[in-house]
């Protein structure tokens, strides 16, 4: 073989090992930013106008979903807490799939620890706050950024549960602002 | 005969790396260190021997042959038993795999068949402006360099490093 041939078959085989590197590392970069996707996505499923049975109460309720890793949650629901105290009219409870030492403990706020609920919600915020219809539809799923706005929430969903029972057409707590933000 | 002098002359050389890697690495055990020490100084002799004729060439590149057949028999025992974990070949971190086990599988067979053909894989001499010594180390280096990273492109990262499914 002369030297012209070897350096033909050696240049090929090269090529051939940068060809198989070459598609591996592709192949990689794809599914990184596949999962990329993932995590910058608002939600990996719809909420919105899911029926969640284990969410049923037989009335409208509102679910504060926490998280034990999460700073802002422990003073959101405490400020749940205390608001849950002074409406009668929803049902309140929060849902989180470990208790966290912090967390203060609240008679009008049970916690409900139910991991495999959470991981099947999959909701994509930490706090958030759901609205679920007594068939256990969610009505409404909302982040929240501050016990403020938890408050303003509260108000709101109050607000379209009078509108809806003296029959104002509000939308009721079925067409808030946040209505889509779960999908 | 010149493809096989650059096919195990890239087995040696990839010996001689992931030898050092191992050695240079700061949290290894004795075992590890021991392996990266045989790695290195076999991959040094078998590099010696394939560019300066030697009587002892030919147990050398069996040497060399012997110690990537037993890499691929550690890796095909441990993907025999799913285990993903780190193949801990090469400083880049991959998954045990079959690509793994392919190159150390490729590296015996050229290593044993440049035993075999032993002296007529030896270089003649270091001078680089040889035109047969200039395609042999280039050709060498970049099939080195390529095998070195294609576990890690092709089998992928280890279970352990990919993301844990938590948010």
């Amino acid at each position: 073989m002369s030297i012209t041939d070897a350096a033909l078959v050696l240049a090929w085989l090269c090529l051939i090992l940068l060809a198989f590197a070459l598609s591996g590392v592709l192949r990689q970069v794809r599914g990184i930013q596949a999962e990329l996707a993932l995590l910058g996505a608002p939600g990996r499923g719809v909420l919105v106008g899911r029926t969640v049975p284990a969410l049923s109460t037989g009335t409208v309720s509102a679910v504060l979903v926490i998280d034990p890793g999460c700073s802002r949650c422990g003073p959101i629901f405490e400020e749940f807490g205390s608001v849950a105290a002074t409406r009668g009219s929803l049902h309140c409870c929060a849902l989180s799939f470990r208790r966290a030492e912090h967390w203060p403990g609240s008679d009008a706020v049970p916690l409900w620890i139910d991991g495999e609920l959470y991981a099947d919600l999959d909701v994509p915020w930490s706090p958030a706050l759901l609205v679920i219809a007594p068939d256990g539809t969610i009505l409404r799923a909302a982040p929240l950024r501050s016990p403020e706005d938890l408050r303003v929430q509260i108000q709101q969903i109050d607000a379209g549960l009078t509108g809806r029972s003296t029959g104002r057409s509000t939308g009721g707590p079925a067409s808030p602002p946040h209505a889509t933000a779960g999908s | 005969m010149i493809i096989l002098s650059a096919l195990a002359l890239a087995a040696a050389l990839l010996l001689v790396w992931t030898g050092i890697e191992h050695l240079r690495a700061p949290a290894t055990s004795a075992a590890s260190r021991a392996s990266g020490l045989l790695q290195s100084l076999l991959g040094v002799l078998a590099v010696v021997v394939m560019v300066h004729r030697a009587g002892t060439g030919p147990e050398v590149l069996l040497g060399q042959a012997a110690l990537y057949a037993s890499f691929a028999g550690v890796l095909a025992f441990r993907l025999a038993r799913a285990d993903r974990g780190d193949c801990r070949c090469t400083r880049i971190t991959a998954r045990v795999g079959p690509t793994g086990i392919v190159r150390a599988v490729a590296a015996a067979l050229v290593s044993a068949a440049a035993a075999a053909g032993y002296p007529g894989v030896v270089l003649p001499g270091v001078d680089v402006t040889d035109p047969r010594v200039a395609l042999v180390l280039a050709a060498a280096i970049t099939m080195g360099t390529v095998a070195y990273a294609l576990p890690a492109a092709l089998d992928g990262a280890p279970v352990a490093l990919r993301g844990g499914g938590g948010r």
